[in-house]
């Protein structure tokens, strides 16, 4: 009997040894395979010129537990499409996720180095977005190659003390009733010119430009064809008139000296969208007179982004997931409007509640920017239409607006025909229809 | 007691291994950990390697591309003449950004000519000249080619850049320079290649050895600053192949610093990570040690009990023997356990024996005390009673009477002398009592026998048991000589041999038949019997009382012939010694 207990006992023994063992075997196996997860994790490679996309990442871990490092690469906005382009030609990497911008977005939507998003593992078509989106994600064979991310309409924000003090504005209201058009902007201003007031509008031509070649429906190119060129004529004349008349000043668009510039109030007026918080300009506003209103002319498209996987990237799955998290969700839509650059996305633009729309921003006192954003300039908003030289013309023109500014000699007409020619340099295969 | 013992050696054993069990887990640890310290090195040094790899290769690349960038024809035209118009410039600008537009982390570019700074991201803004006050670019010196220190400049200010700083020569003029190219280098990218080549929380520093300034580090600085005073220390180490090594804090560093640039990069393994690292070899030998400890002492408890389970069951037996509960063992271990049983069984046999055999004599003796107490009565009456008919008989002149009664008298004091506690006597005196027995039976036997006595006169000192001759000399008369008719000797023999004293009393009386004679001889050894039975048996038993195995005591006859009876005891001379256990029998016999 005693034997027999013995027995049993040594058998126990023996079965707690080779428990502890294969419990120490398998924690060491799991460790392996944590450390192999953790040193196999996936890389998601971003170019991107926001810092922004940074905290969304952070958020989209912690909501989604997701096992996969953020490998941000900071590529200016000037130099984006720029290098997207070089790499694309030279076979060279791409990153796993890329973001196209209106103003070169038609430039690549016909490369066939996109993943194709519709159906499949992906499970989205075209239908399930604003059907203002179609343009900006679908390659012209009709396939979707990208998803919306950020609304994009864009307005004008003035000073409202100084438009007060200059204009004797007092709405919003007033502003837009006394600049319906960009002709009544310049009248107005050089009338006050005139009665020696001291002041400026904006800061930056290539702002201005900008707005003027956002606003229309009309493209500017379809096919090889430029079509009405002597709009660009028309926008080199309105520029040309208003940096010489001193209401526009010469700094270069986007860059350090245009931020520090809405430090003071030495220019009143300023394009607007959402996307321009991450620069913090208007936030350094101690007045907090920032006023969001329509501009001369209408709200325009501007900065709005769609977000593409090129098919040789490795890591498709956590690219689209990411993707999916930061377009396509509610907890993405939170975290992109609690982002430093807060930004109200398209997934929410059509069933969203009083609440997602409201977002105030420092420097524009109460206004709730958000709401007036989403119900008036999203809405009256112009949407040029895209074409595959969209780079080489929004280039060509910038470098005729900054023509204005560094080489003052220059006529409007000058500087339209030198706008021509580097398009025509730029683009050999371009049809420009004769010069008026 | 048996448990004492199980305990003891349980303890005993369990300590041993208890102590054994340790120093061969803190070995195996120890051994462990050695291994596990020196694989993470070499897995922290090939980290290192890959790292200088790849920053080698980007520094390499920045250096080609600036070369190229110099030596581009649009460029040389640029910097060939100072005054440049807008479209030259933005042409010149645009020439460096489609070279650098390949490379991901060369942020932007400059080009210095004199006193005008074209900085690609924004060509006409005075901001980066601005930077070019700041000690990353006035501390470069006279150097041709140079990295900078590490600098911030753009909206981010917490994104820093090492700059890239080319001369580019004159061509027409060796002394001269066209201008300078920079290339900034975004941090960002090394940042990325440490934080992918290293552990999730391994700590990492990337330091500039000319300022000893740490760029990137992961980490509490603490180690970084030990790294950047070793490598101040050890400058050349960290050049070669090999990663210098160097032991901090229970932890260690490597570092390495790529051939031809300021640079170098460190990667700190601490103790804490090290102890991190071996969490799970401690957990095992810490389990390991307490699963094997439990496993010992209830193994060796089990294994003992069972072991010393006959020593249990023979302790329980004495006890029970001690009580006066015999029980019969029976162990079958076939060890010593067995024998010690089997041994057990035989002493308590033996035990009880000798306690029945103890028993007996002491019934014995307390009869014969018993006998003797009976016995003792005050012979003063008598001895005045036989001293009155012996004046009586000296009166009437009857010597007869008078002899025999004085032989009476000297056999009863010789008895008294008995009772109060001699057991021998000299053998002339036990001599003198058969001479008086005979006088007494010589008045009853007229003529009919004759005492011869042989005893040399040598031996009459030795001592013999009292009463041992008179009951031999009594038989004789009676049982071999008085049935006769005609009268008969009785033969009293002595000699010494060696050590011994031969006694032979001898009759020429009628003698025995072998039946009878056997019947005499048995009932020596019985109690059962007649008188002369009963004198033969006692003569036996006090022989064999005092000299136990050490006597002879036979007997001899033969139809016709007579009977002889031969005793040999040792020969002495001095009173025999009591045995002690039957001392007490006498006790108040004097």
């Amino acid at each position: 009997m005693m034997w027999k207990k013995t027995a049993v006992t040594l058998l126990i023994i023996v079965l707690c040894y080779i428990g502890v063992l294969l419990y120490f075997v398998r924690q060491e196996q799991r460790k392996i395979t944590k450390d192999q997860g953790t040193s196999a994790q996936e890389v998601l490679t971003v170019w991107y010129w926001d810092g922004s996309i940074i905290e969304i990442f952070d958020r989209y871990i912690r909501d989604t537990g997701k096992q996969v490092r953020l490998n941000y690469v900071n590529v200016s906005i000037a130099d984006y499409a720029r290098q997207l382009k070089s790499a694309i030609s030279i076979s060279n990497d791409l990153p796993d996720i890329c973001l196209l911008q209106d103003y070169y977005a038609g430039n690549f939507l016909s490369l066939p180095v996109w993943e194709d998003l519709g159906g499949g593992q992906y499970g989205s078509w075209v239908s399930d977005f604003p059907s203002m989106c179609g343009p900006y994600i679908t390659s012209p064979s009709g396939r979707l190659v990208a998803v919306p991310y950020n609304l994009d309409a864009a307005g004008l924000a003035y000073r409202e003390e100084k438009a007060r003090e200059i204009f004797g504005i007092e709405s919003p209201e007033e502003a837009m009733e006394m600049f319906p058009t960009w002709d009544a902007l310049i009248e107005a201003s050089m009338e006050k010119k005139g009665q020696g007031k001291e002041f400026m509008l904006f800061n930056c031509l290539g702002d201005v430009a900008s707005m003027m070649f956002n606003q229309t429906e009309k493209p500017y190119i379809v096919r090889n064809t430029m079509v009405e060129p002597e709009r660009f004529l028309n926008y080199f004349r309105y520029l040309s008139r208003l940096y010489k008349a001193g209401l526009v000043g010469d700094t270069a668009q986007v860059s350090i000296e245009w931020s520090e510039d809405y430090k003071d109030d030495n220019y009143m007026m300023a394009p607007w969208s959402l996307w321009l918080s991450q620069y913090e300009a208007f936030s350094v506003n101690p007045n907090e007179d920032w006023v969001l209103i329509d501009p001369p002319g209408g709200s325009f498209k501007w900065g709005g982004m769609v977000c593409c996987i090129p098919a040789s990237s490795p890591r498709k799955e956590a690219a689209w997931d990411f993707i999916r998290y930061m377009t396509q969700t509610e907890e993405g839509a939170l975290a992109d409007k609690e982002a430093k650059c807060g930004q109200l996305i398209y997934y929410k633009y059509e069933n969203c509640d009083a609440d997602y729309k409201r977002l105030n921003i420092k420097g524009f006192g109460g206004q709730d920017v958000g709401t007036y954003f989403m119900d008036s300039l999203m809405k009256e908003r112009y949407e040029r239409p895209l074409s595959e030289w969209d780079l080489e013309l929004d280039e060509v023109f910038h470098l005729a607006v900054d023509a204005i500014v560094h080489e003052p000699g220059l006529t409007p007409e000058e500087v339209y025909g030198y706008f021509l020619d580097m398009l025509k340099s730029g683009i050999p295969n371009l049809m420009i229809s004769p010069q008026p | 007691m048996h448990r004492s013992i199980q305990k003891k050696i349980g303890a005993g054993i369990a300590i041993i291994i208890l102590v054994m069990t340790h120093l061969g887990a803190l070995f195996a640890y120890t051994y462990a950990y050695t291994n596990q310290y020196r694989q993470q090195k070499e897995l922290d040094e090939t980290a290192l390697g890959q790292y200088v790899n790849e920053f080698q290769t980007v520094v390499q690349d920045v250096q080609k591309i600036s070369h190229n960038i110099a030596a581009s024809k649009v460029i040389q035209e640029f910097l060939s003449h100072e005054d440049h118009g807008y479209f030259q410039v933005t042409q010149a600008v645009q020439e460096i950004k489609n070279i650098i537009y390949l490379r991901v982390y060369i942020d932007n570019a400059v080009i210095i000519q004199g006193d005008n700074v074209y900085w690609t991201y924004s060509p006409f803004e005075e901001y980066f000249k601005d930077r070019l006050t700041e000690d990353w670019y006035t501390e470069i010196g006279d150097s041709n080619e140079v990295f900078s220190h590490p600098h911030s400049y753009g909206y981010a200010r917490d994104n820093r850049f090492i700059t890239y700083i080319l001369k580019i020569p004159d061509p027409k003029n060796p002394d001269g320079e066209l201008g300078q190219l920079l290339l900034n280098i975004n941090i960002q990218y090394f940042k990325d290649i440490l934080e992918r080549i290293t552990n999730e929380n391994g700590e990492y520093y990337f330091v500039d050895t000319r300022s000893g300034q740490i760029i990137l580090q992961r980490g509490d600085g603490e180690a970084g600053r030990a790294m950047v005073e070793d490598m101040s220390t050890r400058k050349e180490e960290g050049k070669g192949n090999r990663a210098a090594f160097r032991s901090y804090d229970n932890g260690y560093f490597v570092w390495r610093a790529p051939a031809g640039t300021p640079f170098a990069a460190g990667i700190y393994t601490s103790k804490q990570k090290l102890n991190e690292f071996a969490k799970p070899l401690r957990h095992f030998f810490t389990a390991y040690t307490i699963a094997t400890v439990i496993a010992v002492i209830l193994l060796t408890y089990m294994l003992l009990r069972q072991f010393l389970k006959p020593l249990s069951q023979i302790s329980s037996a004495m006890l029970l023997f001690a009580e006066g509960r015999k029980t019969k063992l029976d162990v079958r271990t076939g060890d010593e356990f067995q024998v010690l049983g089997a041994q057990f069984n035989s002493m308590a046999d033996s035990i009880e024996s000798s306690v029945t055999r103890r028993i007996h004599d002491e019934k014995v003796n307390k009869k014969l005390k018993f006998d003797m107490l009976m016995s003792k009565i005050h012979p003063h009456f008598l001895y005045n009673t036989l001293n009155s008919v012996i004046y009586l008989a000296r009166r009437e002149g009857n010597r007869d009477i008078e002899k025999m009664v004085q032989s009476l008298i000297l056999i009863l004091q010789d008895g008294m002398a008995a009772y109060s506690g001699r057991i021998d006597d000299p053998l002339e005196v036990e001599l003198e009592m058969v001479f008086a027995y005979c006088v007494i039976q010589s008045y009853r036997y007229r003529d009919k026998f004759q005492l011869i006595c042989d005893a040399p006169e040598c031996l009459k000192k030795a001592y013999i048991p009292k009463n041992i001759l008179q009951p031999l000399v009594e038989n004789a008369i009676y049982h071999g000589i008085a049935p006769m008719d005609e009268p008969g000797v009785v033969e009293i023999l002595m000699e010494r041999e060696h050590g011994s004293l031969r006694i032979c009393v001898a009759d020429s009386g009628i003698g025995m038949d072998e039946e009878t004679l056997a019947a005499a001889k048995q009932s020596m050894g019985d109690t059962k019997g007649g008188v002369h039975s009963i004198g033969m048996k006692s003569i036996w038993e006090r022989l064999e009382y005092l000299y136990q195995d050490q006597f002879v005591f036979e007997l001899y006859s033969e139809k016709g012939k007579g009977t002889s009876v031969l005793i040999c005891i040792p020969y002495m001379e001095q009173p025999v010694q009591m045995p002690a256990e039957n001392a007490d029998l006498y006790e108040g016999g004097t």
